[in-house]
Formats: structure tokens, C-alpha cells, sequence
């Protein structure tokens, strides 16, 4: 029979570390009853995890951080209240949305420079000169499964969204800090592309990618275009033929 | 697009995070609505600290910390339970284990909506961030002898719940190596 204290000692060990070295129990009584608590809780360990995720739910948070962040920046530029108590409950809250329109405004010009800004610092050549070393180069990190897309970053309506397609943030895209994104991977048959999706405007590109490819470079197809303010950069491994397999026909577009 | 780094970044930490941080708030509160909520308010305080996240080499521990707080603020003030009204239960050790237990995952749900508060949190530190006492007593800034009693007591009584004593499962499906008590 063991003693209350014995027990606290025993259960304030973690199964499977150093913890029991400290312990040092004495008598084979006590060395089985800590064998036996150290399964049941490797037992219960393993079932704290054994919860299913709700599907969808990164996609869900990913899109409230997205509106949180815009509400911290207008809630950051709303001018302080003057200690005015007197003012009407209702009245407060109307100065509020009204500060909270402008600040929204003001982030939304911000923003826009920051757009053109960057259509200045990227050009047409750069991208189609620079992404085949920066593919090859680059160590994509962990991918993730498409339970549903990365909110912000739009797949391209003239690509086929494959089965199996995965998606992996981008971060110094063409190594520039300030570009940012993610690449979704596909793969048909034996044949891979990756398409970059990256928010930035690049004067000069075409509007959608060309129906078709003479010939590739090196096993290697890279196009580029933009849609709105979101700049795609495909790049195929395979020759004219597999890059078909990855973008739609005209007529199904 | 100025902030498109960061939202990368908050991005991968949604992906490598999400799964674990649900979890651990789905054990916690025993709701899945509630569970989201406070997954969300976790990952919006995150953003807000994304450099205190970046610059932390346990980004987990710090997401759970997080997560933590944010369950027990959103708790009205948990009328504090003594600990004798949780009994230690020496007969809950099962007398041997021919097989290898296994424990149901909503059995061990449902025994753990019945632990108060505050033996919960620490039987889910121990089991879900693999915290030793120390650490929890350091986390929660309470004495040690405090956090070994909350931790046998609370998993004594998960222990009954999941390995009730043999005249009590006697009905029940065996299969888990349920066995005799001391």
C-alpha cells in the first residue's frame, strides 16, 4: 500500500523523462505502481490529442487575423478622445465609426502607394530573368494541404486546380523582402509546376498566361502575368506538353 | 500589400499551429465553438506580437500560454475548490496491466469536464505541454506542493472515470486491459 505523499510524488512524474531518475523509489511495490500510472498515462497522453480538427478552421482564422489587422490599424490611427464625459453614449459611437472610416481611408491610400511603389521595383524582365534561378535556389518549406485556399492569395483562374494540389507560404520572393506570398504545387502525371502567387503589381506583363509553348529550356517553362493587383509566375517541369495539362484551354476559361 | 511579409508569416504559423493550439482549447473547454474562439483569440494576439512569436525559440508553449490565459479570463471568477473536495484516490491504480490501456477520446472528455477549473488546467499541462510541476507552479505562480496535489487529485479521478473499478465496468466492453484494483 502506498502513502498519499509516495502518490503525489509518482503522479507529478512524466511518463517517458528524466523525472523518474529523481524519484528514486525504493521497493518493488512502489517501481510497479509508477509502471502502471506511467502506462495509464501514456494511455491518456496519446487520447489528449486524439481530437478532430474542424475542417476549414485555418482558412477561418487566416481570414479573421486578416480583418483584425485591418481593424488594429484603423483603431492605431483614430485620434484620441478628448476627456469630454458629457458627450452622449450615441454620440461617441458615431465619432468612433466616422474615425474609424477615415483611419480605414488613410490605410487604404497607404496601401495604394505602397502598391505603386512596388510596381516601380519589379519589371517584367526582372521577373522573367530572375525566377528560374530563384526556383531553383529556393528550399520551399513545409506544404499544406488545400483544404481550401490561403485567403489573400487567389488562385489563378487560368490555371487547373489539380487533385492533391498543395500550397506553401513564400517569403523574399525573387530575393526581395518585401515581396511575399505563396506557391501552390501541382503535379500531373509525372510532370510538376509550381505557381507563385504573389500580391504585387508589375508593369508590362500580359494579362493571362499564352495557350501555348514552343519549347521549354532546360526541361523548364516559366511564364508570368497579372491579374488585378496579384502577379502569377508559373513555372512547369516538363516540356510543351505538360504545361497544356497545367492551364486551361481558352474555351474553358 | 505593405504588411504581405507579415501575413506570410502569420500564415505558416496558422499551418504549423492551428491543429496542435484546437486541441489543447477543445480539451480545455470541452466546446468546439468555444474551442475556435479561443483559438482565434490566441492567433489574434499573436499577430499583434509577432515580434515577441518570431523572437520566442518555443513558439507553442507560447501560443498555449496565450490560449491558457485567454481560457481562464473568459471563465466568470471559478468559485475556488478545495482540494479535499477532490478526493486522492490511492485505490485508482489499476493492480497490473496485461495489455496496453487505451482510453476513448470522449470518455477521457467527459471526465475531464468533470474536474474543476483549476485541476483541468494542470492536468493539461502535464499531459498536453508535457510540463514538469515546476514549471506549471512557475506558470501559474502557485506553491509546488499546491500543483502535486491538483495533479495526483486530478488524475486520480481521471483514473476512476476511465478505469472504473472491476464491479462498476463489469457491463462495460473489456478490451483495455482493465484490471483489478489494490
Amino acid at each position: 500500500m502506498i502513502d498519499r505523499e509516495l502518490l503525489e510524488r509518482i503522479d507529478a512524474c512524466r511518463a517517458g523523462s528524466e523525472d523518474r531518475n529523481e524519484l528514486a523509489l525504493e521497493g518493488a511495490e512502489a517501481r510497479a505502481i509508477c509502471d502502471r500510472v506511467q502506462a495509464i498515462d501514456r494511455a491518456v497522453g496519446a487520447a489528449m490529442h486524439d481530437v478532430p480538427v474542424p475542417v476549414g478552421l485555418s482558412e477561418r482564422l487566416l481570414a479573421h487575423l486578416a480583418t483584425a489587422q485591418v481593424a488594429d490599424a484603423a483603431e492605431a490611427q483614430t485620434p484620441s478622445p478628448t476627456a469630454d464625459t458629457t458627450l452622449a453614449v450615441s454620440r461617441r459611437r458615431w465619432l468612433r465609426w466616422g474615425a474609424g472610416l477615415a483611419a480605414i481611408a488613410a490605410s487604404v491610400a497607404v496601401v495604394t502607394t505602397v502598391i505603386f511603389w512596388k510596381s516601380t521595383s519589379l519589371t517584367a524582365q526582372a521577373v522573367h530573368e530572375q525566377i528560374l534561378p530563384f526556383y531553383q535556389q529556393e528550399q520551399p518549406g513545409t506544404a499544406y494541404k488545400l483544404a481550401a485556399l490561403p485567403p489573400g492569395y487567389p488562385f489563378s483562374r487560368y490555371v487547373n486546380m489539380l487533385p492533391g494540389t498543395t500550397w506553401r507560404p513564400v517569403q523574399s520572393f525573387l530575393h526581395r523582402p518585401e515581396l511575399a506570398g505563396v506557391a501552390y504545387e501541382l503535379t500531373y502525371g509525372g510532370a510538376e509546376a509550381t505557381l507563385y502567387v504573389i500580391p504585387t503589381q508589375v508593369a508590362g506583363l500580359p494579362s493571362s498566361p499564352p495557350q501555348k509553348i514552343s519549347a521549354a529550356t532546360g526541361n523548364l517553362i516559366r511564364v508570368a502575368w497579372q491579374e488585378g493587383e496579384v502577379l502569377y509566375v508559373l513555372v512547369v517541369q516538363g516540356d510543351a506538353r505538360a504545361y497544356q495539362a497545367f492551364v486551361k484551354r481558352a474555351g474553358i476559361i | 500589400m505593405a504588411d504581405s511579409p507579415s501575413r506570410a508569416d502569420v500564415a505558416r504559423l496558422v499551418a504549423d499551429h492551428h491543429a496542435a493550439l484546437y486541441r489543447y482549447a477543445y480539451r480545455l473547454s470541452g466546446s468546439a465553438s468555444d474551442a475556435e474562439d479561443l483559438v482565434q483569440q490566441a492567433f489574434v494576439t499573436a499577430q499583434t506580437n509577432l515580434d515577441q512569436v518570431r523572437s520566442s525559440d518555443r513558439v507553442r508553449s507560447w501560443l498555449y500560454a496565450v490560449l491558457r490565459n485567454a481560457f481562464l479570463k473568459s471563465r466568470r471568477r471559478p468559485v475556488p475548490v478545495p482540494a479535499a473536495d477532490l478526493d486522492l484516490a490511492l485505490e485508482s491504480i489499476p493492480e497490473e496491466l496485461r495489455e496496453q490501456p487505451l482510453v476513448d477520446s470522449e470518455e477521457l472528455q467527459a471526465a475531464l469536464d468533470l474536474l474543476p477549473e483549476e485541476f483541468r488546467v494542470v492536468v493539461l499541462m502535464f499531459y498536453f505541454e508535457q510540463s514538469s510541476y515546476k514549471e506549471i507552479a512557475e506558470e501559474l505562480g502557485l506553491p509546488i506542493g499546491t500543483v502535486m496535489s491538483r495533479l495526483s487529485r486530478a488524475k486520480s479521478q481521471l483514473r476512476l472515470k476511465l478505469f472504473p473499478p472491476e464491479a462498476e465496468s463489469e457491463s462495460r466492453p473489456t478490451g483495455r486491459g482493465r484490471p483489478a484494483r489494490i
